[in-house]
């Protein structure tokens, strides 16, 4: 001790002597007189503020003459104010300070479902995201911003196209058949999610979750096992993200106004992967020499060489362009004694690298709590916004998927179609206006009472509802016969009621018991129309007053009403033991309309004990050991996420309008299942959470098996029945994993700070059985498969041996490992995981003086394999698409020994076995999906006090800049963070990894202003 | 522990009864043994499987257009993916065509005979239930001799047709059937199409666009035909052609009109929510953009070797290195005839000249040979007389999906070293390879051979 006052003294007195000014030093001490590391002390009237360091020392210098009160604050313990004089030139040793710990602060809550628990008391595995990590990337829907920062949840952003969503797994895919997304709960209700409300139209799904205004989240908790997920029951099983919105705390309002401008572009150049005309002209020809024919080769279409232009036309450069980002944010709140209020304001409009591309939010909120008197509690909810997004065609369907693929550079940017009929994508953009305009208001009411201590009566109320229209307007330059307009209109209503009993007591000494009991409905309905209007004025919703009356020119097409219901009760015991042995037991029932009439009802339970061993007396006087918890949890949850009418079949009669020979007929819709019912997922789950030298260096390790049973499946039956199958509940797959997090405060100092947070993610996913299935009977896109004792979405290929140096023949391998020149169906094996090995994220924070924060995300995969499913066309037989350069190192001649792909042709079948260019699926295009990427690259400027010293309405400013996806080390050649858009669950549960023509991510640069006043 | 906490565990048990009644929800759809219930309810089902027949799928387009893809009316050079992979005689499991086309013509079936399972409930009036019931056979026996001749090689391949044919799907019912030899196939589709001749009515009380005896027999006489008995193939054909109620159109193109014509014995009717016979225009048509089907060098030549020749002058568009079919221009509203008298009469041509009944053979063939411009032939060798009648049906039912049957039921009986489109007639890639779909419901099935030709 005395060393530290020494020290603390002589630094005083030194630069005291330097600066012919005052400095104040002092040292921080808890109630043992250990040194606090990291308090945070301020000089209130100078507005200056410093950390202590290892030693509990902090030093503040060239501190004018004067009175000023010093605060100290440290987590987990009472403030501490104390009043100094300072002379001229005096160096004011305020000697030692002993902080008193504060149980009550210490306590970080956390919101678990149903209500919200201690952090230290919690025995399952959730994690919680501060709302200010789901908003700093700019464009994105909060969902993606949770990439690398929280172990056992993997997030792949689906592209850089504006409004895209992201793919979420929380602890591995436990689905084949049904969805694989966790379920997302906005202030308790559990939202309209579906990515596959408008399929994937345009190479690109629907992401109903862009219109939240991630501004407006004050935390997202991840529920992860089973002890904490089983309060949702059938739906937990994926998962549970709760997302929880701002509430009023400061007695004084406090007014924020966030402004963001920043622009796009590709984060992986791919633009100059392609051929050039000269060498596509080259490469044409000798595939048409190597088939042995003579003269020039045919160009497509039957174009003359005479109309090859002089100079390439750039597609890239035509379809690309820097996109223009921008962003507003208000808000304000207070909370007063009776009263809190949190409003907001957010404007977004975030231009993608694609030409005609952008999505736009408005989004309102607003925030009440009231408590008129002391027993009663009023909190309400509710948002507003739209979403706009203006659509373009991407991947398959044009764009700059086009440009890689069936543009070839020679076509002109200025034609509106070429020799092979194909049309001129940047007209597509043009003559088809097309966008998708969602309405939404998410809303809720709570009604609390406590009649006596300790008891609450809730009631909850929770409207979603949801406006979307996706509206095309099709000039007839583009139609070459009439203007067409045509909306799709779905209106999804969705409500929940539920009430809920909270019961908390203390008996006998040190025991404490938390009872919930509650009963829950909720029903979402959807309904919508398709109207097509030839010979339209404009968008049908602009203009639907023009067509009132129906005519010839107008049909409208009415979607069968969708409607699912749940119906539930909830029941939780929580029990405390001296704040050291806490056990926590769930209990939840669900019926849903979903599940098949002989079996409605299903129950999950959940159990889980946590031991804070720190507290116990060995540990509780440990310098190093600081917090030790061990906790285990067992429980059921479920995957309810299926059609709401899989379990019909039948006939279907009146309900088409069609007709033969002008009689009426009947359709027969699927084959019945009255069985079908929810996925059943048990998960055992064990952790330990570690605190070393004061919480300096936290730790969490956690251990988790999940294993679905009852997996549903699309059971296939011969299609010579005429029907292709039924869902059942067949299938077996586990889960297993590790989940390591580290946060360190590895530097801690008055100028200079820097903490790490890492976390690591390894899940084992193996499908234990799948009945009767064949590999081809559960398929993903790329050639993934369900095979059992195989990853799910395990690649199912032929595999590429090498190219014959002697004839440029591709050589494969056949089922057993032999060389062959026939391709076929028979050799396929599995080869190759989509999924990786590790996830992680690593964060590294510096702040430097007072008012410097940087912040370096970085995020990577480890293991795994990406398919490029297109590289059979750009890397294979010689056809009128364009083909990846890399095809340069093709077979030239005999003894041609390095040949990486074989003899160019333009017959398919040149190559053993291939019936034509799209049979070449071989485990050549299989490529390394590890990577590293900086995700996030942000830096913060706090402009100091002084400037606003006169400006009393101001009461701090920020500002920023902040780069997403700076650059990325990956051993594949284009952008290695994959998820194709897709039709259905299936090829989302089974093919990440996998892209055909996939947009590229974003890479943006953004500047930020922050204000607080 | 208070009085609070027992209560809480009651009302937590008390809540565990969560109210079913909330979740309960009426099927949208009827059970099958809840349907067929009556009259209109059977003809609805017996009008779906008619309708699904007209589907692009099957007689719509598609079917048609798989065994010309294999055989050599089409000029494939500019065909790719799954087309490429019929023209090269490569089809694997995965093609998205040979899924449609398997499923679709199958879906009639499974519509009939859930149809033919359920309707006693109905207790139709036995004149009507016979003719459901012919009506109903005729659409199986009709699937099943276009899928054996697609997915199997021909019969006669082998001497006791012991060779693997294709599922017969007699019954309904989900369970895998296996595949059955080409031999038990059709038998199965002769016992089918003798049934329905003997219940059938000679028009149909149904409708013009529904089966009556007269088309059943026409599919018979197609069936032997191909199993190149030309002795049944000729009675039924001349049966048809002496007793029916059919004439031959007065021009080439009258066969494809806004209406059913006079020779149409079944066809499928414009309207009701689909154009029938849209997906053959589509491939095929030149008159409202480029057709991705082109036709080959050997049938232009064949069309164009009689300058009189009508089908050359107007079926015909030679445009640069393209060759593009007419026949299917013109209207969006064509019916679409799927049995008709000139294909009947080319049967009896041919089966008449092969069993030495040349005067018939001729007089048959002049009646086709006269409608097309030219002048009518006599006195030709028996052999030539039977070069001309098969010349004739190829360029009469040129994209009507004939040629690949008929160029192996010639090898078969005649050439065992026919090449069709470059490839031996009997190598494993002349016969299509079953889609994945039905694999992966019938896991015992073998597949077919693949390996090309």
């Amino acid at each position: 001790m005395p060393r530290i006052y020494l020290l603390g003294v002589l630094l005083t007195l030194f630069t005291g002597s330097l600066f012919g000014q005052g400095s104040i030093s002092g040292v921080v001490v808890d109630e043992n007189d250990d040194p606090t590391y990291g308090a945070a002390v301020k000089i209130i009237e100078l507005e200056r503020s410093a950390l202590t360091d290892l030693d509990g020392v902090f030093f503040f210098d060239d501190i004018p003459e004067g009175r000023y009160l010093i605060s100290i604050e440290s987590l987990g313990y009472d403030k501490i104010v104390q009043s100094v004089n300072v002379g001229p030139d005096a160096a004011v040793a305020m000697g030692s300070i002993s902080l008193m710990e504060n149980i009550e602060l210490t306590e970080e809550i956390v919101v678990v479902g149903y209500g919200v628990s201690k952090k230290r008391d919690i025995v399952g595995a959730i994690t919680k995201i501060d709302g200010d990590d789901a908003s700093d990337a700019l464009g994105n829907s909060f969902e993606a911003n949770l990439q690398g920062k929280a172990a056992g949840v993997q997030v792949l952003q689906s592209s850089g196209i504006a409004g895209s969503g992201a793919r979420i797994r929380i602890r591995g895919t436990g689905s084949i058949t049904s969805g694989g997304d966790p379920l997302y709960v906005v202030d308790g209700i559990p939202i309209t999610q579906d990515p596959f409300i408008n399929g994937s139209e345009g190479g690109q799904n629907y992401n109903p979750l862009s219109t939240i205004n991630p501004n407006d989240i004050e935390s997202i908790e991840i529920l992860k096992d089973a002890s904490a997920a089983a309060i949702y029951g059938s739906r937990g099983a994926n998962g549970v993200v709760l997302i929880t919105t701002k509430k009023g705390k400061t007695k004084k309002p406090k007014w924020n106004y966030n402004s963001n401008l920043g622009f796009s572009g590709l984060a992986v150049d791919i633009t100059d992967d392609y051929l050039t005309t000269s060498e596509w002209i080259q490469l044409n020809q000798e595939a048409w020499e190597n088939d042995g024919n003579v003269g020039r080769a045919p160009l497509p279409g039957g174009m003359s060489y005479d109309d090859l232009p002089a100079e390439d036309y750039d597609w890239f450069d035509a379809l690309l362009r820097k996109g223009i980002k921008q962003e507003h944010n208000l808000s304000v709140a207070f909370g007063k004694e009776k009263l809190d209020v949190y409003a907001s304001f957010n404007y977004l409009n975030t231009e993608s690298y694609q030409v005609g591309n952008n999505f736009e939010r408005l989004a309102g909120r607003l925030n009440l709590g009231y408590t008129p008197i002391k027993w009663f509690n009023v909190n309400l909810r509710s948002s507003l916004s739209q979403g706009l997004n203006n659509r373009v065609s991407q991947a398959w369907d044009g764009g700059l998927g086009t440009a890689e693929s069936t543009l070839l550079p020679f076509y002109s940017v200025d034609s509106f179609q070429y020799a092979t009929g194909q049309r001129n994508p940047l007209f597509k953009t043009n003559y088809l206006d097309w966008n998708t305009l969602e309405l939404r208001t998410i809303n809720n009411l709570t009604l609390a009472i406590t009649p006596v201590k300790n008891l609450q009566i809730k009631a909850f109320g929770g409207l979603d509802y949801m406006d979307l229209r996706d509206s095309r307007l099709e000039d007839s330059l583009w139609t070459l016969t009439d203007v067409f307009s045509k909306l799709d209109q779905k209106n999804i209503t969705n409500y929940m009621v539920n009430g809920t009993v909270d019961y908390r007591t203390d008996f006998w000494e040190n025991h404490t018991l938390s009872l919930l009991g509650g009963w829950e409905y909720q029903q979402s309905t959807t309904v919508g129309e398709f109207t097509e209007i030839k010979n339209a004025l404009g968008h049908i919703y602009n203009t639907m007053e023009v067509y009132d009356s129906p005519n010839a020119d107008t049909t409208v097409t009415e979607y069968d009403d969708n409607q699912w219901r749940f119906t539930s009760s909830l029941f939780r015991l929580n029990y405390n033991f001296k704040d050291k042995l806490i056990v926590n037991m769930n209990h939840r029932i669900d019926a849903s309309s979903k599940f098949g009439r002989d079996r409605k009802t299903g129950h999950f339970p959940g159990l889980g004990l946590a031991y804070i061993m720190s507290e116990d007396s060995w540990l509780a006087n440990s310098d190093k050991i600081s917090f030790l918890k061990v906790r285990a949890s067992v429980g059921r949850t479920g995957n309810a996420d299926i059609p709401y009418d899989a379990q019909f079949g039948g006939y279907s009669p009146g309900s088409s309008s069609n007709i033969y020979a002008g009689q009426p007929i009947v359709s027969y819709a699927s084959l019945p299942n009255s069985q079908l019912a929810w996925e059943t997922t048990w998960t055992t789950d064990a952790g330990i959470e570690v605190g070393f030298l004061r919480d300096r260096i936290t730790a969490e390790l956690g251990y988790y098996n999940k294993i679905t049973r009852d997996a549903i499946i699309f059971v296939r039956i011969p299609t010579s029945t005429g029907q292709a199958g039924y869902f059942d509940n067949i299938a077996q797959i586990r889960n297993r994993g590790v989940e390591f997090m580290i946060t360190s405060r590895n530097l801690v100092g008055d100028r200079f700070s820097w903490r790490t947070d890492l976390n690591l993610t390894h899940n084992r996913n193996k499908v234990i059985d799948v009945g009767t299935a064949q590999p081809d009977a559960l398929a993903g896109s790329g050639d993934t498969r369900v095979i059992e004792g195989m990853p799910m979405g395990v690649n199912y290929l032929v595999r590429f041996s090498h190219v014959d140096p002697d004839n440029g023949l591709p050589v494969f391998l056949d089922a057993d490992g032999n060389e062959t020149y026939e391709w076929s169906e028979e050799n396929r094996v599995p080869v190759g995981n989509v999924q990786p090995k590790v996830v992680g994220g690593l964060t590294n924070t510096f702040t430097i003086g007072q008012n410097l924060e940087i912040e370096i995300l970085g995020t990577f995969t480890i293991g795994g394999n990406i398919y490029d499913d297109a590289a059979k066309r750009q890397l294979g037989v010689w056809t009128e698409w364009n083909m990846q350069r890399d095809i340069l190192n093709r077979w030239t001649g005999p003894g041609d020994v390095n040949a990486i792909y074989p003899r160019l042709t333009r017959n398919s079948t040149t190559y053993g076995g291939m019936g034509s260019e799209w049979f070449y699926n071989t485990d050549q295009w299989l490529y390394d999906a590890s990577y590293f990427r900086l995700k996030k690259l942000a830096i913060k400027y706090s402009l100091p006090n002084k400037l606003f010293a006169n400006k009393s309405w101001i009461a701090g400013c920020d500002v920023g800049f902040t780069t997403i996806n700076l650059f990325t080390i990956a051993a594949y050649r284009r952008d290695p963070e994959i998820v194709r858009d897709l039709d259905g669950p299936q090829a989302m549960n089974l093919s990440p990894n996998v892209t055909y023509l996939t947009p590229p991510q974003e890479r943006t640069f953004n500047f930020s202003v922050n204000v607080n006043f | 522990m208070t009085k609070y906490s027992i209560l809480f565990v009651s009302l937590g048990l008390l809540l565990g009864t969560s109210c079913e009644k909330l979740v309960e929800t009426e099927s949208p759809y009827l059970d099958q043994d809840a349907y067929f219930q009556n009259e209109a309810e059977v003809l609805a089902s017996l009008n779906e499987g008619y309708r699904i027949l007209a589907f692009g799928e099957v007689m719509g387009g598609n079917t048609w257009l798989a065994s010309e893809l294999m055989a050599d009316n089409i000029n494939g050079s500019n065909l790719s993916g799954d087309f490429k992979a019929y023209h090269t005689h490569n089809t694997g499991i995965f093609i998205g065509f040979t899924r449609g086309i398997w499923q679709q013509n199958f879906a009639a079936v499974g519509e009939i005979n859930r149809l033919l399972a359920g309707k006693a409930n109905a207790n139709l009036p036995q004149a009507l239930d016979d003719e459901v019931t012919g009506s109903a056979l005729f659409v199986r026996a009709f699937v099943h001799f276009e899928m054996v001749r697609l997915f199997a090689q021909p019969y006669g391949y082998t001497s006791d047709n012991s060779h693997l044919g294709i599922p017969y799907r007699d019954a309904w019912g989900v369970d895998p059937q296996p595949r059955l030899t080409v031999d038990e196939v059709y038998t199965k589709i002769i016992d089918d199409l003798n049934t329905a001749i003997a219940l059938l009515p000679e028009q149909s009380t149904i409708s013009a666009a529904h089966a009556n005896r007269w088309a059943a027999k026409a599919l018979l006489a197609q069936v032997y035909f191909q199993m190149n008995d030309y002795s049944n193939a000729h009675s039924l054909a001349q049966e048809i052609v002496d007793m029916g109620p059919y004439y031959l159109v007065d021009s080439i193109g009258g066969r494809f009109d806004e209406m059913m014509t006079t020779e149409d014995i079944l066809v499928q009717p414009d309207g009701g929510g689909f154009n029938s016979g849209a997906n053959w225009q589509g491939h095929y048509r030149n008159d409202n953009g480029t057709p991705t089907i082109r036709m080959s060098e050997s049938v232009y030549v064949e069309a164009t070797a009689n300058t009189l020749d009508l089908r050359g002058q107007q079926w015909f568009t030679e445009s640069g290195n393209n060759i593009f079919l007419n026949k299917a221009n013109g209207s969006n509203d064509l019916f679409h005839p799927v049995l008709h008298l000139t294909e009947v009469l080319l049967i009896k041509a041919e089966s008449a000249a092969i069993l030495g009944l040349t005067a018939e053979a001729e007089n048959d063939v002049n009646q086709i040979i006269v409608r097309a411009g030219m002048t009518p032939v006599s006195g030709l060798s028996n052999s030539d007389l039977i070069s001309l009648i098969r010349s004739q049906r190829r360029l009469e039912m040129v994209g009507e999906g004939n040629r690949l049957h008929d160029l192996k039921r010639i090898a078969v009986s005649e050439n065992q070293n026919l090449f069709i489109n470059g490839a031996p007639w009997d190598c494993p890639g002349m016969v299509v390879q079953f889609p994945d779909d039905e694999l992966n419901g019938n896991p015992g099935m073998p597949a077919n051979e693949e390996g090309g030709c």
